[in-house]
């Protein structure tokens, strides 16, 4: 028993959890299946893997400060629809992102403004933001994507490569670096923290709650916008119904990683791997020939796992 | 009850306390803040369980081990925070678990309900035999507080309690609202239900009851019949004689200059014209019943509540607090009573909760130090002489005491010059309490002004230069703590209850 309780407790150390898991899963499928540990599978993983760690490294903010955000697909779906219709209409290709970008930031300050503001609940502001979102990308498109992006300043930040490492991963881990950076060595991620710890004590310590909150989705926003892009520029073309499966994959990513749902504890490292993970068990199973549809069962499980390990762990850390 | 024994830990709570009440009986319980009023009605409806003595009804000998219980020999408890569903109406308030079925259908609980029976039954307590005209279908939220009283009371008319505690009851009553409720325990009185009245107000007890019971310190000090006692003696009893040597004061230091001056400064609904002046070295204390102002006044300057009138000085200059960074800024710190809720932060350590105050301390190149937050943490710890096991102990982990000196290491880190406090030793042991009051000292002699917002006068007495009373909203007194005692101060907050005008929450 007191082995057991030690053990839990080394794991709830933020973040050894899911890499244990990741290893443990990694070998598995390794065995299971000889193609899968070649260099090539594996970059392919994790290249699978950025748009979900783009989202998840906003999800991980928002909800360690004790909030949710349900529209981190919209706003990367409406995002890569605007840098189409950008650059397709003859913009600058890098002032085309740069705005886009920004207007992904200003969706979440919107998010943000609705939470503080009128008080709407995070789950419903959110949700909301992102109907309304996938709404106006099916009104503009009428559902057909858009096409013809074959500007090769475009696609190489969904394609390229510096030297032997993909673009898009290298934007990834430059986010992961300046998300770290905020969440763990700034105020602005301090005071987040914070206010998912308790916000009635932050109120109380000078925090200005609502421009935290605000600051927070924000910057969420513009992270989904940076994903939104890299899939347009992968895709050369804008599909409306982009980005759609981020929100679920997201949140489970941060859960996986040990992010609390109720706030106030966050492992943005540990969304890397989450992210990774739930794109490797996409492939490792594909690879086994199991049908995709259970892919869903499976990470839905992880989930459900994770969560149920959350709550041991911390209440083992607790009892000691 | 006889010989209830209680303890928490090490600490006895209760100790032999026996009280008795007969059926058309109001028994008035009467204590301190500590003294263990709430814990002996608690065990009696069943949420502590008692490690000794027994309890009788009916003279016989009964076990209360839950709420369940106690509701099934006939007690209810009416809280001061009251638990009538907002959304629900009077009607379904009345019922809430107990609702009719139709008749032929059982007590099953997928059964119609009878709307029209509890409408009718509904009807006759609340407008017949309590007199009240609350409107029985609109949601309890648009009712005053009064009403949703009546309420709870109809509810345990309906229950056919036999056995009714009041927890300050009073304590948020218009006056008028409070004669009405008098008369509902008059006339429930008459029909020989028993009722245990807790109050603050002593001159209500003294009109409503018929027995008192006085604790103090765990144990019964004194009982009998009411008119046994005048108010002069109850407070005798209740403040008993024995006044601890644990407080610490820093008698060395001089008072220096005017720090604070606070002038006419008034709030609607919750107090007015309060002026005091708090000098460098010097520690007012506030004391006053609840619901007398105190809390506001000391929240208003810290920016949490916005005063409507009157100005504060600090040092000669006037301020304009707008926020609570504001009044940080201006040299502020507070230190909540609710700590658990207000003040600490669960999830983080202890550096976390020393440094978040004050991050711009441990910034070296545009970001955090992991390195100087730690540094500080555990200077504060070793200054303080904070108990834990490290800078990086989770916060919940510490005792009630340290977590308190945790509080106090986040206000020194931040420089403030006007220490606000309340209720500083709530929830914590005598030692540690010992320890918080050292740590005050050291602030007065770092020469920082320390205002104390306290419900025990005997520790505003130990520690204070001067203590305000307040007492619905104005200071009442204006008492040097050498020179007075806890009688006085407890004269000066009750006296005169009829003036109480407004309601406060």
């Amino acid at each position: 028993m007191k082995t057991k309780r030690s053990g839990f407790r080394m794991l709830s150390v933020n973040g050894i959890g899911i890499v244990i898991i990741y290893i443990a899963v990694f070998l598995l499928l390794g065995i299971a299946c000889p193609n899968f540990l070649t260099l090539s599978n594996i970059m392919i993983n994790i290249r699978q893997s950025v748009f979900i760690c783009l989202c998840g490294f906003a999800m991980t903010f928002v909800i360690s400060m004790g909030g949710i955000d349900l529209s981190v697909g919209s706003v990367a779906g409406i995002s890569a629809m605007l840098v189409a219709i950008f650059i397709s209409g003859g913009m600058n290709i890098y002032l085309a992102i740069l705005l886009v970008i920004v207007i992904g930031g200003v969706i979440g300050a919107i998010n943000g403004l609705l939470v503080t503001k009128l008080h709407i609940a995070y789950f419903l502001a959110t949700l909301g933001v992102s109907e309304v979102l996938r709404g106006l990308i099916y009104v503009y498109t009428k559902g057909v994507p858009i096409y013809g992006l074959r500007y090769q300043e475009f696609t190489w930040f969904g394609q390229g490569y510096m030297g032997v490492v993909p673009v898009p991963i290298i934007i990834t881990l430059l986010l992961l670096g300046l998300s770290c950076y905020l969440f763990y060595k700034t105020k602005m991620g301090r005071y987040a923290v914070s206010i998912g710890s308790n916000e009635e004590a932050a109120k109380l310590v000078g925090i200005h709650v609502d421009r935290v909150k605000i600051l927070v989705m924000s910057y969420a926003g513009a992270l989904c916008a940076i994903a939104g892009i890299i899939l347009c520029a992968r895709n050369e073309a804008a599909i409306p119904e982009a980005g759609s499966s981020y929100v679920n994959d997201s949140i489970a990513a941060t859960v996986i990683a040990g992010t609390s749902m109720s706030g106030g504890k966050g492992n943005m490292v540990g969304t890397v791997f989450g992210a990774i993970l739930m794109s490797t068990i996409s492939s490792g199973m594909s690879m086994l020939n199991i049908s995709s549809y259970w892919h869903q069962v499976v990470i839905g499980g992880f989930i459900l796992f994770a969560v149920a390990f959350d709550y041991f762990a911390t209440r083992s850390a607790e009892k000691n | 009850m006889r010989d209830i024994v209680k303890s928490f830990g090490p600490v006895n709570v209760l100790d032999k306390v026996s009280i008795r009440l007969e059926r058309g009986q109001v028994l008035g319980l009467i204590g301190e803040n500590g003294a263990g009023k709430s814990t002996l009605i608690k065990i009696l409806c069943g949420i502590y369980t008692k490690d000794a003595g027994d309890i009788y009804w009916d003279g016989k000998k009964v076990g209360i081990t839950d709420a369940m219980s106690a509701q099934r020999l006939g007690i209810s408890t009416i809280y001061q925070e009251l638990s009538v569903m907002p959304h629900l109406s009077a009607v379904q308030n009345i019922f809430i678990n107990r609702e009719l079925t139709a008749a032929h259908t059982g007590r099953c609980f997928l059964a119609p309900l009878s709307e029209k029976r509890m409408q009718e039954i509904a009807e006759r307590i609340l407008h017949k035999e309590l007199e009240t005209n609350i409107p029985l279908d609109k949601p309890a939220r648009l009712l005053t507080l009064a009403q949703k009283q009546m309420i709870e009371i109809a509810r345990t008319v309906y229950a056919d309690t036999q056995l009714i505690i009041m927890d300050e009851p009073t304590a948020s009553l218009q006056a008028k609202e409070r004669e009405e409720l008098f008369k509902v325990i008059r006339d429930l009185r008459s029909r020989g239900k028993a009722i245990i009245f807790i109050s603050h107000h002593l001159d209500e007890l003294m009109e409503i009851c018929d027995q008192i019971a006085i604790l103090r310190d765990g144990h019964k000090v004194a009982d009998g019949s009411v008119q046994d006692f005048s108010i002069e003696k109850i407070i005798t009893y209740m403040v008993g004689r024995s006044l601890d040597t644990q407080f610490v004061k820093a008698a060395d230091v001089q008072i220096g200059r005017e720090l604070l001056k606070v002038e006419h400064l008034g709030k609607k609904g919750a107090f007015s014209d309060v002026s005091f002046t708090l000098h460098e070295s010097e520690i007012i204390g506030i004391v006053g019943l609840e619901g007398c102002g105190k809390n506001e006044v000391i929240r208003s300057l810290f920016g949490i509540l916005k005063p409507d009138e009157g100005k504060v000085e600090l040092r000669g200059t006037r301020l304009k607090t707008r926020d609570v960074k504001d009044a940080m800024n201006h040299g502020f710190a507070f230190v909540p009573s609710e700590r658990k809720v207000e003040g600490l932060f669960p999830r983080q350590d202890l550096a976390w909760n020393t440094t978040i105050a004050s991050l711009d301390k441990i910034r070296a190149f545009g970001s955090l130090s992991h390195k100087m937050e730690m540094q500080y943490a555990g200077e504060y710890m070793r200054q303080l002489h904070t108990k834990a096991v490290g800078p990086k102990q989770n916060i919940n982990r510490l005792s009630g005491g340290n977590q308190q000196k945790v509080m106090f290491a986040r206000w020194i880190m931040t420089d403030a010059d006007v220490f606000l406090l309340e209720e500083p030793t709530r929830g914590i042991d005598v030692n540690a309490k010992t320890e918080v009051y050292a740590a005050i000292a050291d602030c007065v002699r770092a020469g920082k002004g320390v205002v104390v917002v306290s419900s025990e006068e005997e520790e505003v007495l130990g520690i204070c230069d001067r203590i305000l009373v307040m007492r619905d909203g104005c200071i009442s007194a204006d008492l040097k703590a050498g020179e007075t005692d806890t009688a006085e101060i407890k004269r000066y907050s009750v006296k005169n209850v009829q003036g109480q005008g407004e309601t406060r929450q």
